[in-house]
């Protein structure tokens, strides 16, 4: 399901030797080799891929998009390092696309998720990723 | 000046070096390609850092993994490996291949674990929780890292006021763990013990009591890029005090 919703969003197909486990809220990426660990108190394995539900529906995480942003062929918007840079201090880019989009580098490179409304792409970086700008007291 | 590890599963350090310039003056770390030091305060809140490009870490605690030496397509187990400096530094050798077991039993500090592991994009790795005296025995290892918890007695971060009592615990603690780690250990296997403390009693005894145990367990020199004093075990001072053991499992 998670899989059917990238591709058909973003065109993201996973690559050969990596597989999605899914649990009760998210879903997971890892590698096939990590399917047949058999522990009983198995905390996680891999990294979070996204989120089952979310308010936007299933949603990516920006560890994904992070590791396969590049794979995305639509539903993308490339950016200049300086517009990421305010990206990540939490500001709206100008632009006219709707829903989920994946920010690209100028390398092509995942760099972060966002949702278009209105003519704006607000930036989906978890408060704890963002980078905060510190002003003289 | 702080030291990073560059993620070299998401950038190059040339590409890193060049990036971090705009924080202040970079130097490489002429034994660690991966390793460059940084001028600049507060890298965590750096665009850079929230990209997975690098991980915050002592020069010094890059060395037990150079001891591993970790392959790809192995099986490896970091049987104390939150917070994951070191898990992901594994996986990173690696080159996101094999499996790679990183078990704490502090469900605290696995949290923080799971977000390097996001943050760094590694896909070969497995977290497990348990006491690692009691991992049980499903998978045995190529390479087995135990960064054993110490009393911090030769860390920059960590000077833990332990009581005599708890400091005989802890030493009871690393003997136990030690000897599970290497039971664990494929034959032929690599298990490298380390702390970062200077007291013998959590280094050169712990490692002599699994010698004394295990028949088939070999200790040898490490292969470190650094200057260090050895017998038996090696002794690092860099921008902090490590001490490394490694012993194989006989064939």
């Amino acid at each position: 399901m998670f899989a059917q919703f990238l591709f058909a969003r973003f065109g993201i197909q996973l690559p050969d030797g990596l597989i999605f486990i899914e649990r009760k809220k998210h879903v997971y990426v890892a590698k096939k080799e990590l399917g047949g660990v058999s522990y009983p108190r198995l905390n996680r394995a891999g990294m979070i891929a996204g989120k089952k539900e979310s308010i936007f529906g299933p949603k990516p995480s920006l560890d994904f998009v992070l590791t396969f942003g590049h794979l995305a062929i639509k539903n993308t918007i490339p950016l200049s390092d300086d517009e990421i840079r305010k990206f990540y201090q939490n500001e709206k880019i100008n632009m006219d696309k709707e829903g989920l989009i994946i920010v690209q580098n100028a390398q092509g490179k995942g760099a972060a998720l966002g949702h278009g409304k209105d003519g704006w792409l607000t930036p989906l970086i978890p408060k704890q990723r963002l980078v905060k700008l510190y002003k003289d007291a | 000046m702080p030291s990073i590890r560059v993620n070299t599963l998401r950038i190059s350090p040339a590409e890193l070096k060049s990036a971090m310039g705009r924080y202040g003056k970079v130097e490489t770390v002429p034994w660690y390609p991966s390793a460059l030091i940084v001028q600049g305060e507060n890298l965590a809140n750096t665009q850079e850092y929230q990209l997975g490009y690098f991980y915050l870490q002592s020069l010094a605690s890059m060395l037990p993994v150079i001891a591993l030496d970790p392959q790809p397509g192995e099986h490896i187990l970091d049987l104390a490996a939150a917070p994951g400096s070191k898990a992901t530094q594994i996986a990173q050798h690696m080159k996101n291949s094999g499996i790679l077991i990183a078990n704490d039993d502090a469900y605290m500090r696995l949290k923080p674990l799971g977000g390097h592991i996001g943050r760094l994009g590694i896909l070969n790795c497995a977290v497990t929780e348990y006491d690692g005296r009691k991992l049980p025995s499903i998978m045995h290892f190529h390479r087995v890292l135990l960064d054993a918890p110490c009393s911090g007695l030769g860390s920059r971060f960590t000077h833990s006021p332990y009581s005599p009592n708890r400091l005989r615990q802890m030493c009871k603690l690393q003997k136990q763990l030690l000897v599970h780690a290497f039971d664990l250990l494929l034959p032929g296997g690599r298990l490298i013990y380390s702390t970062c403390t200077t007291r013998n009693e959590e280094n050169e005894e712990v490692v002599q009591r699994l010698l004394d145990k295990r028949s088939d367990a070999k200790l040898e020199k490490p292969g470190l890029p650094v200057p260090h004093t050895y017998g038996p075990g090696a002794r690092i001072e860099l921008d902090e005090f490590f001490f490394i053991a490694q012993l194989t499992r006989g064939e």
